[in-house]
């Protein structure tokens, strides 16, 4: 009997040892990269070498070249301002999609939500194509309306998910009451679905600020993010400089992701119940 | 509860009876004009140049001709970058179906604390640019690169074998790069199977594995499809991580699109390369659709 016990806790042990051991090296494997990328940034020496040897806060310098921060800076105006106006014409496209029945509002709600599953790629090309032919190739409008393409899915998507786990009724008593449309939209439906818009927009913000794909087509020398500055720069050099400003970047994400867990929780930034 | 719905639909058709389009207008139009003029009609415009005839390099005749498209077909060059489009895409889907399903299970059963530190060890990658990821692969497995001195040093092979710059590698870096959206896209699934259904299945008798593959699985399905479809996409379009992991002369659609619209400016045979990138995308996934629902066809 207590031979059967032990050897039946022996199995559930190993078997959780087991799931423990698999969890912990797909773990390993997200995080190995991130972390030598990070490590490499420190090392004295001019080439690129993990384990690094010596520690030196060097590479970091490279960002006060104008070369690093002016597109540190175009990245972040980019990812912010494409953000908010993602959030200004989108999150009320999706109360009307979700409250007012009209013809062809399936097809639009689909046109909103394809840049996510149409191949970013295409979606640089063409939009290479479209402001090609209105002459506004390698302006600072075009990179920004092509940054509300990418960011303006999330948006919707998740004040659509937020809307439909709203009651409706809400909205009635406010209409019955006497509110406006406008009224309604700023005071009742905005508030109640606050989180779902926070965490639409901070993917946004990444989805942006991590663009390459529509970027690549868009910029040009002198106006340029921090993705496609980075791709251009291995071309030719391949030192630690990459290192520190790859670990800068990660840095402004992490951020992000710090703002997402005290606004809104991590368990609804993920979608999860 | 009759008295609720009563009262539920007789003042929804009459709100929406009392004011018609015109009010919804004001909500709707900035994003519908927006989304209408600088996305639909960018890729409409796509597809006219697709059809579109090259003159010399950046000079194009605006006559219909599918010459691009046969073009296509008929150079055997390109069928090899269409399957390599192909495996690699569904490659990556299936890889991360297999790391990520295990993640979002215990992402899912962890309570307290641990949901908040799984959680975040798993968005905090996708945080990290997917050029930061790419980059820090081809630092650990170039040729004398981290993993070559491990291989070395353990005697597993003799001399640094080539990693960077082949399919796998590529593979390898998108596999990573998109697991948590694979991982998140599950665990938003399974964390709405209500967890009285494993414990019903274990009183009836059921086995882990039964239990796995008879209740979890089916009832995750939607979560599933939609991280597989998501992954797939993103993996066939991305140009960043193949461009770093493949190397010089590594082929993919979305390598030689860029090509052919930037150093070979021929805009028309690129646009039509979009376009063959665009059906290969949709057939994946009418396919994919069709292929999962059918062992199962919950209802």
């Amino acid at each position: 009997m207590a031979g059967q016990m032990t050897s039946a806790s022996g199995t559930h042990g190993s078997r959780a040892a087991l799931r423990i051991a698999v969890i912990i090296s797909i773990y390993v494997f997200m995080f190995f990269p991130i972390v030598i990328v990070i490590a490499t940034a420190f090392g004295e020496a001019s080439l690129i070498e993990f384990p690094p040897s010596g520690f030196t806060l060097k590479w970091f310098s490279a960002l006060g070249e104008p070369r690093w921060y002016n597109p540190f800076l175009t990245s972040l105006v980019l990812a912010v301002g494409s953000t908010l106006l993602s959030a200004i014409i989108g999150v009320p496209a999706a109360w009307a999609l979700s409250r007012y029945d009209f013809r062809g509002r399936e097809i639009l709600k689909q046109l909103f939500l394809a840049p996510l599953f149409v191949p970013w790629i295409i979606t640089g090309v063409a939009l290479l194509v479209a402001f090609n032919r209105a002459q506004m190739t390698g302006t600072f409008v075009a990179i920004f309306l092509g940054h509300i393409v990418v960011t303006i899915p999330y948006l919707v998507r998740s004040s659509l998910a937020g809307i439909e786990g709203l009651d409706k009724r809400l909205e009635d008593a406010a209409v019955s009451l006497g509110a406006t449309r406008f009224q309604v939209f700023r005071c009742v439906v905005v508030p109640a679905i606050r989180p779902s818009i926070i965490a639409g927009a901070i993917f946004g913000f990444l989805m942006s600020f991590d663009n390459v794909a529509v970027s690549i087509f868009l910029t040009n020398p002198t106006l340029t993010t921090v993705p496609i500055e980075m791709l251009n720069f291995v071309q030719w050099v391949m030192d630690p400089t990459i290192s520190a400003v790859s670990t800068v970047y990660l840095l402004v994400a992490l951020l992000a992701l710090l703002v997402a867990d005290r606004w809104v929780g991590l368990r609804q930034f993920a979608g999860l119940r | 509860m009759t008295q609720a719905v009563a009262g539920h639909s007789p003042s929804r058709a009459g709100w929406l009876a009392w004011d018609g389009g015109a009010r919804w207008l004001p909500f709707l139009l900035p994003g519908a004009v927006f989304i209408v003029l600088a996305y639909l009609y960018p890729l409409i415009e796509l597809l006219r140049f697709s059809f579109y005839r090259q003159v010399t390099a950046g000079v194009v005749r605006s006559d219909w001709t599918i010459d691009n498209y046969v073009r296509f077909f008929n150079q055997s060059s390109m069928w090899e970058v269409a399957s390599n489009t192909i495996v690699m895409g569904v490659s990556v889907t299936i890889l991360c179906l297999i790391l990520g399903y295990p993640l979002a299970l215990a992402i899912v059963r962890s309570r307290g604390i641990w949901t908040t530190i799984f959680l975040f060890l798993t968005i905090s990658p996708l945080l990290a640019s997917q050029l930061v990821r790419a980059l820090g692969w081809t630092m650990a497995l170039g040729q004398s690169g981290w993993v070559n001195t491990l291989l070395l040093h353990f005697g597993l092979v003799d001399e640094p074998v080539r990693i960077l710059g082949t399919l796998g590698a590529v593979i390898l870096g998108l596999t990573h790069g998109l697991l948590p959206f694979m991982v998140l896209s599950i665990a938003s699934s399974l964390s709405s199977i209500d967890p009285q259904l494993e414990r019903a299945a274990t009183s009836l008798g059921a086995t882990r594995t039964q239990v796995l593959w008879r209740v979890l699985v089916p009832l995750s399905l939607p979560g599933i499809v939609s991280g597989s479809l998501l992954v797939f996409c993103i993996a066939v379009g991305t140009y960043g991580t193949p461009f770093l992991l493949g190397g010089p002369g590594f082929k993919l659609l979305s390598l030689i699109v860029y090509e052919y619209f930037t150093s070979l400016l021929n805009w028309p045979f690129g646009a039509a390369l979009a376009v063959i990138l665009m059906v290969i995308v949709t057939a994946m996934l009418g396919l994919f659709v069709k292929f999962v629902r059918r062992p199962w066809q919950v209802r």
